[in-house]
């Protein structure tokens, strides 16, 4: 509870002032940062990760660019109750239209970055009239449906667009600034804690994301999004009109998907149709909901975990065909028991800490 | 001109006249009650007024405009609120974010809504919300999620965020089922208060007649469909017409 | 006469995918309609009843996975022991499933449900390629089930599709007329129509529902030996025939049996049809299809269940 550090009538250092500290953007913005910069120095030098280090921070900027998906997709699911199966759509247009600008014109990475969003978003609002006005379940199965329809569209009749089953790999993506490509280090300290410049950049882009969610969550749009997902019909009766804000959430999903798959590209110099396959729809799926649904934070920590599953335990003798066996237990198991997932079973320790540390209110 | 016009309406679901030529107003600051055995048509009544239904023929005349054909939530927006039968509430919400969705939407329309706003800004909905939550007397339990409200207190919080739509016209679909004596006093006192200090008007359904005679300025019965009686209660009281309805039809 | 016996040739090939589809489709229809509750592991039945079949009938000499040491691995019955008893041993898991995973969740929301019953048919199809292998594995068609038959006048047919669609018009039949004439398809009707109310009548739903279930995951059990020996055993089949046949399900309105039939008909014609000329897009012609539909007919075709939100 409080220390002896009294400072007029609140004590500085108490739980209450924490928890509304913890809300506060200022906090938030700082917390994602530090964890942004922090990550993979730590992800690399974790024991679980096993005795390689250095093939894993390619994983660093994969688990990155998933948290952004992830928590740009938790607006659409975990706030608004809508389960969209086919993601990946938005995830893999933007990609290509990344792909695009360096292949077709100037492959300059902030270029890439904003035609691949605007691509993901705009292709989003056209699908909206199709998907918002079915039900819940149809819409999940649409989706899904969409979604793969553009991935065989990709793979044969566009293939001169999207290099079909081999994908784009002719693409050069140029400097940052002056030489500075992605690909380069970072200079001292940033260097050893983050790697190279491409992280940073997909780091600032990350911090982006989170405050930009934490803040739609905090607005009238945040109270709306949750009411909609807790009784529709009761939304429309009180003067909602859902299918707006329906096609608000929806957009902004789609458009931080997009910014996810931009990214990728970006970073691999390469866009394949593997994106558009339903499994990383259902990646992006389990990753949100064994997070946790509710949280901000929570689909970093499934992000993470998911992650860390497929890339590094999926190489460990012995056990690491399990990996998907073991996710899809524990997605399942999640759902059915416990939906606060990760990150809630994080803030019941937490809770369990502090009350053991005396806190007697 | 009256408040609400109801005319000629029908509604017809493939061979089953659900309606049948419904001819009924209500006038500004009334309380009109829709009574009629199980069956009668009185919920697909009031769909077709709030717009879950379009009627096969007629119209519905709110404040002089047709709003037949238009969307649930516009008709909310024109002044209509309505409270339903089920607790329809938002269970994971808190009593207090319950209200709150219905004052943002209120006072600030389908639009004008900044998604980059801290919803802790807007000073006008969250006095509308602390009013209607003083009035509802859920002040207490405003920050404790709805899910956990006992039955009468939900129900409270049902209609607490019919009247964040700050309704000209209020619909409340048996609002006292299930409830226990003490509980219906207290909602015919809110029907009252609601009538008479907040000048809503209101069309109820009920099918507990003690409140129905007590709240009631005029009555209006449904049977299979059709108004077979319409009048102030002592009227109806002695309509032969409707009895028989009750008695034949088994309702009530 | 050519053009006559290429007619022939796409109706019968048409009419045994769609027969594939809605071998799956029905059950899952059902369940979803009378039961209201959605479930992607349907296509884990789908699955083991394609693996089953395979054990149950050939003696597998390639056997991958954990069992790898075991092989050969199987029965060796023979096809048509594998026809008759995968459907039962698949019904069998179908009440498996049904106690263990559809009961429990039969109050829960429809988003838990498609959640739940996805991570369990990844489940299931990480176990059938740990155990069994990633690669895939083929049938092979008896005797009596190769070659064509002549149809006099008109050309010929395989022998094969006729068989499945014979079969598959029979079990339809079978679940119409149970549907239609029993007191448990009655049960489960009024259930599709009003649970709530079934209930409080007095009738014990849970002993035709779970008989509904059974005699779906049979059907799809069957279906994963038609779908194996037509298209591919793999342990992604089960997802990949769950998708289109929700698809189909929804398309045509789902729990009408009719609306099925209907919405798997145009989807076996459409598949077929783009094959001819564009077998890549087959599959994707049929999600096309669907959207097309559900955008003109958001209830589908046959909208026999309003579905509450």
């Amino acid at each position: 509870m409080s220390t002896d550090l009294d400072f007029g009538d609140e004590p500085l250092l108490s739980w209450d002032r924490w928890d509304r500290m913890k809300n506060s953007e200022l906090f938030i913005f700082f917390a994602a940062g530090a964890f942004a910069v922090l990550f993979p120095w730590l992800f690399i030098r974790a024991p679980i990760t096993g005795d390689i280090f250095t093939g894993y921070g390619s994983l660093a900027k994969t688990i990155l660019i998933w948290s952004i998906f992830a928590v740009g997709f938790n607006l659409l699911l975990g706030e608004t109750g809508l389960l969209s199966f086919g993601h990946a759509a938005f995830y893999g247009v933007a990609g290509y239209g990344a792909g695009w600008v360096a292949i077709y014109s100037y492959g300059h990475p902030l270029l890439m970055i904003v035609v691949g969003v605007i691509m993901g978003a705009v292709f989003s609002m056209l699908v909206a009239p199709i998907l918002l006005r079915l039900h819940t379940v149809y819409f999940a199965i649409v989706s899904l449906a969409i979604a793969q329809t553009l991935f065989w569209l990709a793979r044969e009749p566009f293939n001169q667009w999207t290099g079909g089953e081999n994908g784009l790999t002719r693409m050069e993506v140029k400097p940052l600034f002056g030489d500075v490509t992605p690909a380069d280090q970072l200079p001292d300290v940033l260097g050893t804690l983050m790697g190279s410049w491409m992280y940073l950049l997909i780091a600032v882009f990350f911090v982006i994301t989170i405050v930009a969610v934490h803040r739609v969550k905090k607005s009238p749009y945040g109270l709306i999004f949750k009411a909609i997902r807790e009784n529709e019909t009761r939304s429309a009766f009180i003067g909602m009109d859902v299918w707006r804000y329906k096609f608000a959430s929806f957009v902004m999903s789609a458009t931080i998907a997009g910014l996810a798959g931009a990214l990728l590209t970006v970073d691999k110099a390469f866009v394949g149709i593997r994106r558009l396959w339903w499994s990383a729809s259902g990646d992006v799926v389990v990753m949100t909901v064994i997070g946790g649904l509710r949280t901000l934070f929570g689909p970093v920590a499934g992000a993470i975990v998911y992650q860390w599953f497929g890339g590094v335990v999926d190489g460990y003798p012995q056990i690491g065909q399990y990996w998907l066996l073991i996710l899809a237990a524990v997605f399942t198991g999640i759902v059915w028991w416990y939906p606060d997932g990760i990150w809630g079973l994080f803030s019941q320790i937490g809770d369990f800490l502090r009350s053991l540390g005396g806190d007697n209110e | 001109m009256s408040l609400l016009d109801v005319q000629n309406v029908t509604m017809e679901f493939g061979g089953l006249l659900a309606l049948d030529n419904v001819d009924m107003s209500i006038e500004r600051g009334e309380l009109v009650s829709l009574i009629g055995p199980n069956g009668a048509g009185k919920s697909t009544l009031i769909n077709v007024i709030t717009g879950m239904l379009d009627p096969t023929e007629g119209s519905v005349i709110y404040d002089g405009e047709n709003v037949v054909g238009k969307q649930p939530y516009e008709i909310t927006q024109l002044g209509l609120g309505r409270s339903f039968q089920t607790a329809e509430i938002f269970p994971e919400l808190t009593v207090r974010e319950n209200v709150n969705v219905a004052s943002f939407l209120t006072e600030h329309g389908s639009f004008s809504l900044n998604f980059f706003r801290r919803r802790d800004g807007y000073g006008e909905v969250r006095e509308r919300t602390e009013e209607v939550l003083e009035t509802l007397d859920l002040v207490d339990d405003a920050d404790l999620p709805a899910k956990s409200l006992p039955y009468g207190d939900t129900r409270r919080l049902e209609v607490a965020v019919g009247m964040a739509t700050d309704p000209e016209l209020m619909f409340m679909d048996e609002p006292t089922a299930g409830m226990s004596p003490a509980e219906t006093d207290m909602t015919t006192d809110l029907i009252k208060t609601m009538q008479n200090e907040l000048g809503i008007t209101i069309l109820l359904v009920e099918h507990d007649m003690d409140v129905v005679f007590d709240v009631s300025d005029r009555i209006v019965t449904l049977h299979q469909g059709n108004i077979i009686a319409k009048g102030t209660p002592e009227e109806i009281q002695g309509d032969p017409k409707v009895r028989s309805a009750y008695l034949g039809g088994g309702g009530g | 006469m050519a053009l006559l016996g290429e007619v022939v040739r796409f109706t019968f090939l048409s009419l045994s995918i769609t027969s594939i589809y809605v071998l799956v489709a029905i059950g899952l229809s059902i369940v979803f309609g009378s039961l209201k509750f959605v479930n992607m592991a349907h296509g884990a039945l789908y699955l083991l009843g394609a693996y089953v079949g395979l054990f149950i009938a050939y003696s597998n000499t390639r056997v991958g996975g954990s069992l790898e040491s075991f092989a050969p691995l199987g029965l060796e019955w023979g096809f048509g022991a594998a026809l008759i008893l995968t459907p039962i041993v698949v019904a069998i898991l179908g009440v498996i499933m049904e106690r263990l995973m559809a009961k429990p969740l039969y109050d829960r929301d429809m988003l838990d449900q498609l959640l739940i019953t996805f991570g369990v048919l990844i489940g299931l199809q990480e176990v059938i390629g740990i155990t069994t292998g990633r690669t895939g594995y083929t049938y092979t068609r008896p005797e009596w089930a190769q070659g064509p038959i002549p149809l006099p006048g008109i050309g010929t047919a395989s022998r094969w599709r006729i068989y499945v669609i014979f079969a598959t018009i029979a079990l339809l039949a079978i679940i119409l007329m149970f549907y239609k004439y029993t007191d448990y398809g009655l049960a489960v009707r009024a259930g599709t129509e009003d649970a709530e109310m079934t209930q409080m009548l007095g009738i014990r739903i849970t002993r035709p529902y779970l008989l509904i279930f059974a005699i779906g995951a049979a059907y799809a059990g069957l279906a994963g030996i038609l779908g194996g020996s037509t298209f591919n055993v793999g342990p992604q089949i089960g997802i990949e025939i769950i998708i289109p046949a929700l698809v189909i399900v929804i398309m045509g309105g789902v729990g009408s049996i009719r609306g099925t039939i209907i919405a798997a008909l145009m989807a076996g014609v459409t598949f077929s049809a783009v094959t001819e000329f564009w077998p890549a897009m087959a599959t994707a012609s049929i999600y096309i299809l669907a959207i097309v539909v559900l955008t003109l007919k958001p209830q589908g075709i046959v909208p026999s269940v309003v579905l509450e939100e």
